[in-house]
């Protein structure tokens, strides 16, 4: 039996500090003249984030034994599928920043995705100038939980269609159907994260309850495996297709 | 080509290796057992690439392993030259990645198949700065992506294990000599010992038209094994009296 976890977004929700790693796999090596050669191992490069929660929360509380039991069912086995839109505190976070409507984003499919050149149609209703995305927006293709950036400003110019260069290349074949899917813009996106350390939590008396603190912050991984058709499900065998 | 063209003219260079195992199942026999070939890559994605082989080329399928691929370092050097480097696979359960793609490796691959002694062939690839792979024109005017870095037969092979329940951990490391360490250690001629002197294949003698003899077999020939070791082994350590009368 699969539970859908809601933990992890809970640790979000609660957040002090959120600190983004999505440095790459890089060695440089400096020549005599002091040229620095760069070699880069090309990478999915998964997402990042460390989240620190706020100290303490009530172990008298309903929603903290939910949060508290299913941090202990997920452990590092499962991943869940967070998102930075449902929290009114943290709508600014991955927000938008293009000129299109909800409903002209809407209407944006995937006409292709090559190496790091994601090429879009259906992009309508701008006034030339305006911007389809600008540089830092976040795009996901649809069914797949894979968050791109757009390395660059794409200005709006009459066409309908697009390329978004993205800060990593696609690695979803062509068979997985992404083509002529729709795509969520800036913080509509969700990351499909694996906790790796999942902190243990210490109970800290206090009158008639006990304040749940958790002894480390919350290491989230983003997992790159296979799709499946459950969202949260880490594909550990059968056909997957991709690694 | 002479030079790698993609790292010619650029100080920044993006790179995945691609290693080529051939392996046959144990407890087959060799002559008649299929080769089986792991095409395995520490690409972020699967690749189908061309490569040269013997006969032309062909196309190969790499799996991408990403981080769960490495190799040791290895020596290039002008001249033709003997190193030896290593190839890990780590993280790789014996079942998970069977059932993932069909291929094998790991665990798996070591303990079902006949692993040392395998032929294995490392390249390099280059990729551009969207990702995708490069490509470049050969020698023969045919398009080709990667360029061969090593190749040599495995020679042995180390499993590492760690089964603290917190932090679970394997590893396989094959251990592979350079074509040309194996080469120099090949035995040419035959020894002076009688197994070597009765060997089907250097251990013949045949008779020419004049009635001399010669090593080898022909067709037309009648052959017979060379008898000159015969009397070694009876003769080894054996005491002999020159004074005592016959």
């Amino acid at each position: 039996m699969t539970i859908t976890t809601t933990a992890l977004q809970t640790i979000i929700n609660h957040a002090e500090t959120i600190s983004i790693d999505r440095r790459r796999s890089i060695g440089i090596q400096y020549t005599k003249s002091e040229i620095a050669n760069v070699t880069e191992i090309i990478t999915r490069l998964p997402w990042q984030f460390k989240v620190k929660t706020s100290a303490y929360f009530d172990y008298a509380d309903p929603a903290t034994r939910r949060l508290l039991e299913q941090l202990d069912y997920m452990d590092r086995r499962y991943p869940e599928t967070v998102s930075f839109a449902n929290n009114s505190n943290l709508s600014y976070f991955f927000a938008y920043q293009g000129d299109m409507t909800a409903l002209q984003q809407a209407a944006v499919t995937v006409t292709s995705f090559a190496g790091t050149t994601l090429t879009i149609g259906n992009v309508e209703g701008l006034i030339s100038g305006q911007y389809v995305v600008r540089q830092g927006d976040f795009l996901q293709i649809q069914g797949f939980p894979y968050p791109f950036t757009a390395v660059s400003d794409v200005e709006y110019t009459g066409a309908s269609s697009y390329t978004i260069t993205t800060h990593r290349p696609n690695f979803m074949a062509v068979s997985n159907g992404y083509t002529n899917q729709h795509i969520n813009f800036g913080n509509a996106v969700q990351f499909k994260m694996l906790c790796s350390n999942t902190p243990t939590y210490s109970f800290v008396t206090a009158y008639n309850t006990a304040a749940i603190v958790f002894d480390s912050e919350f290491q989230l991984y983003e997992y790159t495996g296979p799709v499946t058709t459950n969202i949260n499900e880490v594909v550990t065998g059968g056909s997957g297709g991709i690694l | 080509m002479n030079k790698i063209d993609f790292v010619n003219s650029t100080t920044n260079i993006k790179i995945a290796e691609f290693v080529s195992i051939s392996v046959t199942p144990i407890n087959t026999s060799v002559n008649t057992a299929s080769v089986v070939t792991l095409n395995i890559s520490s690409s972020y994605r699967q690749e189908t690439v061309t490569i040269s082989i013997a006969t032309g080329s062909q196309s190969v399928t790499f799996e991408g392993l990403g981080g769960l691929l490495s190799l040791s370092e290895y020596h290039r050097d002008l001249q033709s030259s003997s190193n030896d480097t290593s190839v890990s696979l780590d993280g790789i359960s014996p079942t998970e990645y069977n059932n993932f793609t069909g291929a094998l490796t790991g665990i798996a691959l070591v303990l079902n198949y006949n692993v040392k002694g395998s032929p294995l062939t490392i390249w390099r690839g280059f990729y551009d700065q969207n990702g995708e792979l490069m490509t470049y024109v050969d020698g023969h005017g045919d398009t080709r992506q990667l360029i061969q870095r090593f190749a040599g037969v495995i020679t042995s092979f180390t499993i590492t294990e760690n089964q603290d329940p917190k932090n679970k951990y394997y590893s396989v490391v094959l251990n592979c000599s350079s074509i040309k360490t194996v080469l120099s250690n090949n035995v040419s001629g035959r020894r002076t010992n009688h197994d070597d002197f009765q060997n089907q294949t250097v251990g013949k003698m045949y008779q020419d038209g004049m009635g001399n003899w010669h090593l080898g077999t022909t067709s037309t020939t009648s052959t017979v094994y060379d008898t000159s070791m015969d009397n070694v082994a009876p003769l080894n350590n054996a005491y002999f009296d020159f004074g005592l009368k016959p």
